[in-house]
């Protein structure tokens, strides 16, 4: 992975929770400080499933869209992780990248997006297109790197190939053969 | 004495029969020269008489002449034919007893006007002969004597019947082509094919551009396109003219009013009035073009539709079903906390409210412009 370089990330539905926490092992251990918007797994389950991969914590920052909405109330608050009250709420979506991006200025940074199919269930595609063009051009400003998964059977190819002129490259993991453990 | 005297008088008497003998002879000689020069007059008038006559017996047109006591004074070939009588049969008869009595009365009155004016008439009339009726276009003239008198009027008839019936069945096609013409739905416009100006409009195709025929006739092709389309439309326009096109489709028009409609144009070129014209037939497409594109667009977001909701609903089902699965194997490994089992179940029944919601609202804009849906099937959709 180039730093400074914007990737969209191709994954099948099964293997994109794995792919979430391959992902998140990469580039901590590339010394980034991540970013994770997530609009379908929450949080705790986020949390969990790090910790149990051995995951440290102190790198990562959560926007997490789901928890809120589901729980109907404020959940207990998290130190590293703000809480938008709903995944079609793309303006304290965007406030929240914003502030948090703005308190990493000057580090390495990563910006993980999991994930642009989950967030449909939400949001238009064209609005979709728009949110993820308004977040790549903060990403390119900041001078950060981004990575947005995407289930590539999950979208129209038309607004497929909007997304791929937002990136630098795409990767579709399915095809690279997976490491040995 | 006597005897001098008797000579003298001898002498006188023969002076006197000289002078009248040689008088005689001057006289006997001019009367010889006039009587030469009167039978050369009578010649040159008999040869004259027989050109005018052979002329008037030759004539197809029924030449007469009719006396001051309205009898016949002459009638040529074609009259006699017309009577169906022979000559010695014509002449000399009263005019009245040689027509039905309506065309004689009739006939009379002209006759007196002319011989009491002076002046001639041409009159065309119909009459009856027999169980026929004819066209008949008669000149009356006056002929006068040496003192000026009116003695006679000379008639001259012609049988114009064909002429009647061909100017009737002309008028007949012209009245029948120009309903054809006037009442055409379609647009007619003829154009002339080297100035490219119009010759004629009609109603239909004046409604169409919103001119008058006074206002569209003087116009030209170039005046009834968008500039941008001109080359191409006089393209089509001369293609057309050399007989290598008959129609032309989706040609755009401009109204008076500067507003674009469309047709289709077939074209036939003709010889008229002097030139070769083009005359176009228009058929307005503009609703057809429209109702096209509205198909086109209520395909295009019929695929937008569909496309929508394969991404907001078939894969978000996937991703749903994905969690559950997840959540029901932490469960079956006992790698579970009851707070996050609860929390993941809690999100994926928010994700499917969701996809409902994403399912009446796709429904409403399709039921939108559905106009064929009972107002049981609207609801049933959309609530």
């Amino acid at each position: 992975m180039k730093e400074h370089e914007l990737y969209l990330i191709m994954s099948s539905p099964s293997e994109i929770r794995n792919k979430n926490i391959e992902l998140i092992e990469k580039v901590l251990s590339e010394n980034y400080n991540v970013l994770v918007i997530t609009t379908n797994q929450p949080y705790d389950i986020l949390k969990k499933n790090y910790e149990k991969n051995g995951i440290l914590l102190d790198r990562i920052h959560f926007v997490d869209t789901v928890t809120k909405y589901a729980m109907g109330r404020d959940p207990q608050p998290a130190k590293n992780c703000r809480f938008i009250n709903n995944p079609a709420n793309l303006t304290d979506i965007g406030i929240a990248v914003t502030e948090t991006l703005k308190n990493l200025d000057g580090k390495k940074v990563c910006l993980l997006f999991d994930s642009v199919n989950s967030m449909l269930i939400y949001i238009s595609s064209q609005n979709i297109t728009k949110f993820i063009h308004f977040v790549t051009n903060k990403l390119r400003l900041l001078n950060f790197t981004g990575i947005f998964l995407v289930v590539e059977k999950g979208l129209d190819p038309d607004v497929l190939v909007q997304l791929i002129t937002f990136v630098d490259a795409v990767i579709d993991v399915d095809k690279i053969p997976e490491k040995a453990s | 004495m006597d005897n001098d005297a008797t000579a003298e008088t001898i002498r006188n008497l023969e002076c006197l029969v000289a002078s009248l003998t040689e008088l005689l002879d001057v006289q006997e000689k001019v009367v010889g020269e006039q009587s030469e020069r009167l039978k050369q007059d009578e010649e040159a008038l008999r040869e004259s008489e027989e050109r005018y006559r052979t002329l008037a017996e030759a004539s197809p047109d029924q030449i007469f002449i009719i006396g001051k006591d309205d009898t016949m004074k002459y009638a040529n070939i074609a009259s006699q034919k017309m009577f169906r009588l022979p000559y010695d049969q014509v002449i000399g008869k009263s005019r009245k007893d040689l027509f039905p009595p309506a065309i004689a009365d009739a006939q009379g009155i002209l006759l007196q006007k002319v011989f009491e004016t002076g002046e001639p008439i041409r009159k065309e009339e119909i009459i009856q002969f027999g169980k026929q009726e004819f066209w008949i276009d008669t000149s009356l003239v006056p002929l006068k004597d040496v003192t000026g008198t009116i003695t006679a009027v000379l008639g001259v008839s012609r049988d114009i019947t064909e002429r009647k019936h061909m100017e009737a069945k002309l008028r007949e096609n012209e009245l029948r082509y120009r309903s054809l013409f006037e009442g055409a739905a379609e647009g007619i416009l003829v154009a002339d094919i080297e100035t490219k100006k119009f010759l004629n409009a009609n109603p239909a195709m004046c409604r169409m551009l919103g001119y008058s025929e006074g206002e569209l006739t003087p116009l030209g092709i170039e005046d009834i396109h968008p500039k941008e389309s001109l080359d191409y439309v006089m393209g089509e326009f001369m293609a057309q003219a050399r007989g290598e096109k008959l129609m032309s489709t989706s040609i755009p028009l401009l109204r008076k009013d500067k507003t674009i409609l469309y047709a289709d144009i077939s074209t036939t070129h003709i010889f008229i009035d002097g030139g070769m014209r083009n005359v176009g037939f228009f058929s307005d497409i503009t609703e057809r073009k429209r109702a096209e594109v509205a198909l086109r667009e209520s395909n295009d977001r019929f695929i937008a539709f569909i496309k929508e909701a394969a991404m907001r609903l078939k894969h978000p089902l996937e991703v749903v079903e994905e969690n559950i699965a997840t959540v029901v194997h932490d469960i079956e490994r006992g790698e579970f906390e009851s707070t996050n089992v609860s929390l993941g179940l809690k999100i994926q029944i928010k994700n499917l409210e969701q996809i409902r919601k994403n399912i009446i609202e796709l429904n409403k804009a399709i039921v939108d412009h559905a106009g064929e849906l009972s107002d049981a099937s609207k609801k049933f959709l959309t609530e």
